[in-house]
């Protein structure tokens, strides 16, 4: 049983067998809160007032629920019958309505299978005062229950008051009916708004999504509404119990977290913001939006948080590794950053990949002045024109490395300084020394600088690829002019190629005139290398 | 048979050799993870390009340009191995064109599977290499490892005058030796089609999004010293023995293999920097 059930029953056992008729109309109207499509409720109500109007208007609204009851139809005759005619004559009261906070507090999160009609047609405008302000009704009846109410009770059956289900969502499929019963209330509420009775038009709005809490069309609607009527805080309470019921739509949580923010309830926001980011429903852009949204109000680690949390379900979404990058880097955390724009040009597809390596330029890996100076470093590479060099002689001299000839060790010595005069000119024109004896001077800056700090961090771990790039650093080295490099080129290489005859003296004469080798027949056994 | 009906059989011929190569033992594909590639790996596709144009142009001809009457008419392609080849006569006698067989051996092959499994794994290795080190430096060392492979098989191989080696697998076995010294925690994507079945109750434990991958991930540290090890024992039968076992020269891969801390001589300075210092950003 329900607690709409439950305060109605309350209220006609206070009514029959307590006789506290205050108490009983508090019950049942709070009852009527909950559940306005009541029909036995609102009898029982009519029957805490001695005022006539009052009693006609409550089973009218009985009617209204259920056109066929018998004891309605009976109770209006005897009212219409038993000195009724000043109440008939005058114009109708306005049917009791709550508030719309009310309104939404009866949309609770169960519904009934038959919501209440919708009225026909809207009532004349000038009929109506501002419903939504006006106090409950005031029931000042001290007396005792007619007796031709007695029999009520025992009409209220046991199944319509467990006939109440879980509120459906944009997760649950809807019936016909239900399908209809929404239409219904969607095609009230435009005749209402028509009629600019904007009130009972949420109120139709109420309706609908008593029978699907988060009915896209009826929400956006109620929650504009709302809004423009400056109830904001009645569409942040339709909101959220959309997303208490469970319901699946982004837009719901998106505006609910505008809501909330707006009225300034920023930890629920916070809460929605770090649910909506783990949605399966929401796109990197949305994500972006969110997070743009934090940055605004200065919360980069929250920001940061959300987007880790986003990350575990899009680990390969670019733009959600760029925008952490981005924020990492503003904060100063470049290692981290070098990470994540890492992931997001591994990530990225052809076109948007570039936008991270452009990043990634900027922290291309600086050498410093002193690894740019350095000779042993321009030694080590021409060490390996050595090895080239020196294999191939190994192998000129018969494969042994003891019969290697003078001009043999002479062409490995040649291609050490003719691999140190191309290296100096291509990879290191920066040694120390030897820039400023040819004039060198210190090179312009780049373009847009570069960044200099140097971070330790495993270099070779797997999550931080080896970068790479041109040597475009900031220096106070000089350079070698470029005559002199052209220089140290031209004699590296023409170094390199003496050296290349030296250590193949045999070879070559060979490559000019082979000779025939003794070649076995095809069917001898080749091996494959 | 028409070109088509042609183009249909060596299609299928290829799918069952990568699948007769990827049966038993993982056949590496390219290498995933923190890999990016700044530079287009031009050296890379330039030796894959001319080691297919030396087969296909130069020694196909004589393999499937002929009408097979017999085994004499793959007589040309046998001249072709056996004087360009390497075999250590050429250098201590003299013989063909002497010690440059070293270079023209590395782009020759015994037919087109041998050059096809030996491409993968050029692609497969060759490309992070080659962006550590820049086109030129990457191609010398490519060399030196082919020369290291084949002068060390015949200098160890007790035998002496013995069988011809070509192939691309010492130089590419040096690339490898070189992956593994500075890249040995990086990820190689695997065709394994065993090691394919054996992950499928890994993957459904750990709730992977797709259990039945053809991929394979094995950690490079892994897959290469699995592949040094593999090629441990007929190395040293061929050392003990002087013999290629089953006419596969594992001894020049394995020898090219350990040509691989050489790449520090060509590694990029910033990246040999920062190898050392462990230094990044």
């Amino acid at each position: 049983m329900n607690d709409a059930q439950a305060l109605f029953r309350e209220g006609v056992l206070a009514l029959k067998e307590q006789r506290d008729v205050a108490r009983a109309r508090q019950l049942i109207t709070q009852s009527l809160k909950l559940d306005p499509n009541n029909e036995m409720a609102w009898l029982w109500l009519s029957r805490t007032t001695d005022d006539p109007a009052r009693k006609l208007q409550c089973v009218e609204r009985a009617l209204k629920i259920n056109p066929a009851n018998d004891q309605a139809l009976a109770l209006r005759e005897k009212l219409a019958g038993g000195g009724m005619s000043s109440a008939a004559a005058a114009p109708p009261a306005p049917p009791k309505r709550s508030s719309i906070h009310d309104r939404l507090e009866n949309a609770s999160l169960v519904h009934h299978d038959t919501p209440p009609e919708p009225p026909a047609a809207p009532p004349a405008p000038a009929a109506r005062a501002p419903q939504f302000m006006q106090p409950e009704p005031e029931v000042d009846a001290a007396q005792d229950p007619p007796p031709e109410f007695e029999a009520l009770r025992d009409l209220v059956p046991e199944e319509a008051i467990e006939s109440t289900q879980s509120v459906k969502t944009q997760n649950d499929r809807l019936t016909p009916e239900e399908e209809r019963q929404i239409e219904k209330h969607l095609a009230a509420a435009e005749a209402r708004l028509a009629a600019e009775d904007e009130e009972a038009a949420v109120e139709q709005y109420v309706y609908a999504l008593q029978i699907q809490v988060d009915h896209p069309q009826v929400m956006q609607r109620a929650v504009r509404l709302l809004h423009q009527m400056k109830y904001t805080e009645d569409a942040q309470e339709l909101l959220n119990r959309a997303i208490e019921a469970g319901t699946p739509s982004l837009a719901i949580h998106l505006t609910a977290i505008d809501v909330n923010r707006m009225l300034g309830n920023y930890s629920k926001a916070d809460v929605l913001r770090e649910k909506v980011v783990q949605m399966d429903a929401i796109d990197d852009a949305g994500i972006l939006k969110i997070i743009d949204s934090l940055l605004n109000d200065v919360q980069g680690a929250r920001a940061i948080e959300l987007l880790e949390k986003a990350l575990v379900k899009r680990p390969n979404s670019h733009d959600l590794l760029m925008k952490m990058a981005d924020i990492l880097e503003d904060q100063g955390r470049k290692v981290q950053a070098m990470g994540y724009y890492e992931r997001a040009a591994r990530a990225g597809k052809r076109g948007n990949r570039k936008q991270a390596d452009r990043v990634l330029q900027t922290f291309i890996p600086v050498i410093t002045d002193h690894e740019r100076g350095s000779v042993v470093l321009a030694l080590r590479e021409a060490a390996g024109f050595t090895a080239a060099y020196l294999f191939m002689a190994w192998q000129d001299s018969g494969l042994n490395l003891l019969r290697m000839s003078p001009g043999h060790w002479l062409g490995v010595g040649l291609s050490l300084v003719g691999g140190y005069c191309v290296v100096t000119a291509f990879s290191s024109p920066q040694q120390k020394g030897l820039a400023a004896l040819f004039g060198g001077q210190v090179p312009a800056e780049p373009e847009g600088g570069k960044h200099t700090q140097q971070v330790e961090v495993k270099p070779w771990e797997e999550d931080i690829a080896m970068p790479s790039g041109p040597l475009q650093d900031p220096t106070s080295l000089p350079i070698l002019p470029g005559w002199a490099r052209m220089i140290f080129a031209l004699v590296g290489m023409a170094l390199l190629g003496v050296a290349f005859y030296l250590v193949f003296n045999r070879a070559i004469p060979l490559l000019l005139n082979p000779v025939e080798p003794e070649i076995p027949s095809i069917l001898d056994f080749i091996g494959e290398g | 048979m028409d070109a088509f009906g042609a183009l249909i059989s060596f299609a299928l011929a290829v799918l069952l050799v990568l699948f007769e190569m990827s049966v038993i033992y993982p056949l590496p594909l390219s290498d995933i993870g923190a890999v990016r590639y700044r530079t287009m790996p031009t050296m890379t596709y330039l030796l894959i390009i001319v080691n297919a144009l030396v087969f296909i142009a130069w020694q196909a001809p004589d393999i499937y340009g002929v009408e097979l009457d017999s085994y004499r008419d793959l007589q040309p392609y046998m001249d072709k191995i056996w004087t360009y080849g390497y075999r250590d006569v050429f250098m201590t006698e003299g013989l063909s064109i002497g010690a440059f067989t070293t270079f023209t051996s590395m782009f020759m092959h015994g037919d087109i599977w041998h050059l096809f499994g030996n491409m993968i794994f050029l692609w497969a290795f060759g490309r992070r290499l080659e962006d550590a080190c820049g086109p030129w430096r990457y191609l010398l060392f490519y060399l030196t490892a082919g020369m290291v492979a084949n002068l060390g098989s015949v200098v160890l191989n007790p035998v002496q005058g013995e069988l011809p080696s070509v192939g691309a697998s010492g130089a590419i076995a040096g690339v490898m030796g070189a992956f593994l010294v500075l890249f040995p925690r990086a990820r190689i994507q695997c065709l394994w089609f065993i090691g394919m079945i054996l992950w499928i109750p890994y993957r459904a434990i750990t709730r992977q999004e797709n259990i039945f991958s053809r991929y394979i991930v094995l950690p490079a540290g892994l897959f290469l010293l699995y592949f040094a090890f593999r090629e441990l024992l007929p190395s040293l039968e061929t050392i003990t023995q002087g013999d290629n076992v089953g006419g596969v020269n594992n001894l020049a891969h394995l020898l090219g293999f350990a040509a691989g801390p050489l790449i520090l001589l060509f590694v990029r300075k910033d990246l040999l920097v920062r190898f050392i210092t462990r230094r990044a950003v």
